[in-house]
């Protein structure tokens, strides 16, 4: 009588998994197929379209901003984001749940809001500077991930050995530096990787902030979403897959081996 | 001078710099936006007014537009809740290193975006799609179903798309639960539905709220799914702000529809963090 309720759950749950992994495994089995259509069941099977997609030049110039992007972000948001989590761990003050509403805030706030804002201040100003507006958009998207995550693992720092060394004279730049910075390390790498994926994959505020001369990756995918299905669209999709799903496992790895030592 | 600064104002003042010209700014003025006039040479510079959000409140088309995307988003929320609790539900009771796994199988289509994983529905459920040519190749329908561009396309996208979020706040519910109360129940004779029904469902009551609310305030705005499965055919607000912004330059209008739907998803959220602080074990909260 037990065993076969819980079978049922397992039987439920198995259908769920397979809802949640198909349109990947879709997106991934029909990037194979020679054809010029695109087809599920794929008939053959051939590399083709990843060829296409890494060798025709099509995909090169926005996956470049993306990745540039992507990068100059993190350069900001992470060192900024952690000494705001830093702040606000360490010290209590009047305004400080303000504070952290404030900063982990663009997580609530509709993000198309944010691309709008920005849209609209920066053509008021007259100004175009595509790549700028959007990296400062991205800036303020990632922060909240940072602050989150930071703001966790300082929380496990232990106060003692900071006290230590302010005792034994180091300066609180040093001790910042040489004994908290280095306990929060795989909190700082799993920002880091966050900030970096969610700016890579960001889209709509993208679609409000960039212009001619400047295309994303994700945006040159939603548009062939929208307009031009293709064998190709699936294979640099499955790229785009395989390497984040490849970066979150390292990430996890990497996370999981440090808690055992 | 500097030593009177707090050492916090410091540190955080790099962040508020950012957050003031590039979040807050621009969306305070989104909200002055929306009660400017606009007159056909572009956006008067002065004035108060209320036509925009008149025109949202008796323009039934409008309505229709909130009405849509909010039962849409209730109908997300719960396909998400049942589906998502028995994903949380097995995931907790599993064994440790089984544990892990699925909750990776969960999170991780949250690493890939909300395009891939639409793209990989638009293969599946569009004409000639699997589905199509699967029941078709049955013989159990003749014409091929239209789920493409259909409100049933858009939830099941949805639901696709949300159902991690839901699954960790219930897991996270779930995990923390004191499981020596269902082995009380258990030995004081109840039978297993009867425990799950008068013990672990109401003690996990809270991450069923927050879980719930948190799905619904991501789909009241969310742009991706309806502006591919759902087309022109099933337009929701964030389609519609979109549509405003870029293709009609409308942006008073514009402006206030961002509005109306940031005042809802700030009610939602405010229900979220209430929900959440009543339980003990929750720990996502949002702000």
């Amino acid at each position: 009588m037990k065993k076969i309720k819980i079978r049922w759950l397992t039987i439920v749950n198995a259908l769920i998994y397979l809802f949640i992994l198909a349109p990947l495994a879709v997106v991934i089995i029909s990037s194979f197929h020679p054809g010029d259509v695109l087809l599920f069941p794929p008939k053959g099977f051939s590399w083709r379209w990843y060829e296409y997609v890494l060798t025709s030049g099509r995909y090169e110039e926005p996956f470049v901003s993306s990745i540039k992007i992507a990068i100059i972000t993190t350069c900001v948001s992470l060192p900024v984001g952690t000494i705001i989590a830093y702040a606000l761990a360490r010290y209590d003050f009047r305004g400080k749940d303000a504070m952290q509403a404030l900063f982990l805030s663009p997580l609530v706030v509709p993000t198309m809001l944010l691309g709008i804002g920005v849209l609209m201040m920066f053509s008021a100003m007259g100004l175009k500077m595509y790549f700028t507006r959007l990296v400062l958009a991205h800036i303020v998207l990632t922060i909240p991930y940072v602050v989150r995550t930071m703001l966790a693992s300082f929380a496990g720092v232990k106060r003692l050995t900071e006290e230590a060394a302010i005792v034994l004279g180091a300066s609180p730049f040093k001790t910042f530096f040489l004994v908290t910075l280095p306990q929060v390390k795989s909190a700082l790498a799993a920002s880091a990787f966050l900030s970096v994926i969610m700016s890579f994959d960001e889209l709509v505020v993208a679609l409000f902030l960039t212009g001619p001369g400047l295309t994303t990756l994700p945006m040159i995918i939603y548009s062939d979403t929208q307009f031009n299905l293709s064998p190709s669209l699936a294979a640099i999709s499955s790229l785009t897959i395989m390497a984040t799903v490849a970066l979150g496992l390292i990430m996890v790895a990497a996370m999981r081996r440090k808690k055992k030592f | 001078m500097l030593k009177r600064i707090p050492p916090y104002w410091i540190l955080m003042a790099p962040g508020l710099l950012i957050f003031l010209l590039v979040f807050i700014i621009p969306v305070a003025r989104l909200a002055v936006l929306s009660f400017r006039k606009n007159t056909p040479s572009g956006i008067a510079e002065e004035g108060f007014v209320w036509d925009h959000y008149i025109k949202f409140f008796t323009d039934p088309h409008y309505l229709g537009i909130l009405g849509r995307t909010l039962s849409i988003s209730l109908i997300v929320s719960l396909i998400c809740l049942v589906l998502g609790y028995s994903l949380a539900y097995g995931a907790s009771r599993a064994p440790q290193n089984r544990k892990i796994v699925l909750l990776m199988l969960i999170a991780l289509p949250l690493l890939t975006s909300a395009t891939i994983r639409n793209f990989g529905w638009i293969i599946i459920l569009g004409r000639n799609g699997l589905i199509n040519k699967a029941l078709m190749g049955l013989g159990i329908i003749e014409e091929p179903l239209k789920l493409l561009y259909t409100e049933t396309g858009v939830v099941i996208a949805l639901v696709h798309v949300l159902l991690p979020y839901m699954v960790l706040v219930l897991f996270s519910v779930l995990e923390g639960l004191d499981r020596n109360l269902e082995s009380a129940a258990a030995n004081l004779g109840a039978s297993r539905p009867k425990v799950f029904f008068l013990v672990t469902l109401p003690l996990s009551m809270p991450g069923i709220v927050a879980g719930t609310l948190l799905v619904f305030s991501i789909c009241i705005s969310f742009f991706v799914t309806p502006a591919l499965i759902g087309g022109p055919r099933v337009q929701l607000m964030a389609t519609e702000i979109y549509n405003q912004t870029i293709n009609l330059l409308n942006w008073p209008f514009a402006s206030a529809l961002s509005m109306i739907l940031l005042v809802t998803v700030l009610i939602v959220t405010t229900l979220y963090n209430r929900a959440l602080s009543r339980s003990k074990t929750g720990g996502a909260r949002l702000i």
